[in-house]
């Protein structure tokens, strides 16, 4: 009996794993960081300061339940699986809550998880950092349409 | 927490650290809009935002604040040391207390240390940092 026990507590951990699990969601864009910090500025078109500080705060109770909810299941542990989880919805909290210009912001959600320093999770943004010749353009555009 | 209270204690605790003259402390973001265009030299503004809500049976709160310094005019240093202090204050409450009649029962940074956000067009390095605490509900407290 003490031996199934102690077989299966040995299971769950290595289920679990050891080292430190990271959740991370990047924004990379030139003006990403500006328009998260600028809290004097207005966005007629939408969005708001603080994209990606204020979802991660309002929701941070259901991340740490998420996690705790998946941290032992039936078939071992999925808390790498509660975590892609929770990244992803902060990405999704980013398309929703950034300032809207020319819609880009809101498409640069990156999010990404490490395990014990591993990259576990990297799910590439639906639009890449902007090149300062293509923000000339996409200014160009949107001055003629407008 | 409210807006007077923080500034009190972080003006308390600039002043233990021998600031003078002490920097221009206002409330962000909308109630003077035009603070950063028309205060000359140091500034600090303090933007609440709601967080994560209640918490301990509705008798606590989770608010997060950014703070921006800016410090005088030419000198980056300036304005680094002053976020940097400040940052030191708000980490100072690492532990339940008393502040200015509110109890708080910790303030923790939401992401990383104090980070150059620009160079203004006064010439003046402003740094913000975002920090999120847990302090009672409530004007009166």
């Amino acid at each position: 009996m003490a031996d199934d026990f102690f077989e299966r507590i040995d299971e769950l951990i290595e289920a679990v794993g050891s080292g430190h699990l990271v959740g991370g969601v990047e924004v990379d864009q030139v003006y990403g960081h500006r328009q998260h910090e600028e809290t004097t500025w207005k966005h007629p078109r939408g969005g708001e300061w603080g994209y990606l500080t204020k979802p991660f705060m309002e929701n941070i109770d259901r991340y740490m339940h998420r996690l705790a909810d998946l941290a032992v299941v039936p078939e071992g542990s999925d808390l790498r699986k509660a975590m892609i989880d929770n990244v992803e919805h902060l990405s999704d909290q980013v398309a929703i809550r950034a300032p809207i210009e020319f819609d880009n912001l809101r498409q640069s959600g990156h999010p990404t998880v490490t395990s014990d320093g591993e990259v576990v999770y990297d799910r590439a943004p639906k639009q890449e950092r902007l090149t300062p010749e293509q923000l000339k353009t996409i200014r160009r555009q949107h001055r003629s349409l407008g | 927490m409210r807006y007077a209270i923080l500034r009190d204690f972080l003006m308390a605790f600039l002043a233990g650290r021998e600031w003078d003259p002490m920097p221009t402390f206002v409330p962000g973001p909308g109630t003077d809009a035009n603070a950063l265009d028309v205060t000359p030299d140091r500034l600090v503004m303090l933007t609440f935002g709601s967080g994560a809500g209640l918490s301990v049976e509705q008798v606590f709160d989770r608010p997060i604040v950014q703070v921006r310094a800016a410090g005088n005019q030419s000198d980056y240093d300036d304005g680094e040391r002053l976020a940097y202090d400040l940052d030191r204050g708000m980490l100072s409450v690492d532990s339940s207390r008393d502040i200015g009649g509110v109890w708080v029962t910790g303030i923790t940074r939401v992401g990383g240390n104090p980070q150059l956000l620009l160079i203004d067009d006064a010439d003046r390095a402003n740094f913000t940092c975002t920090y999120a605490m847990e302090s009672e509900t409530g004007y009166d407290n």
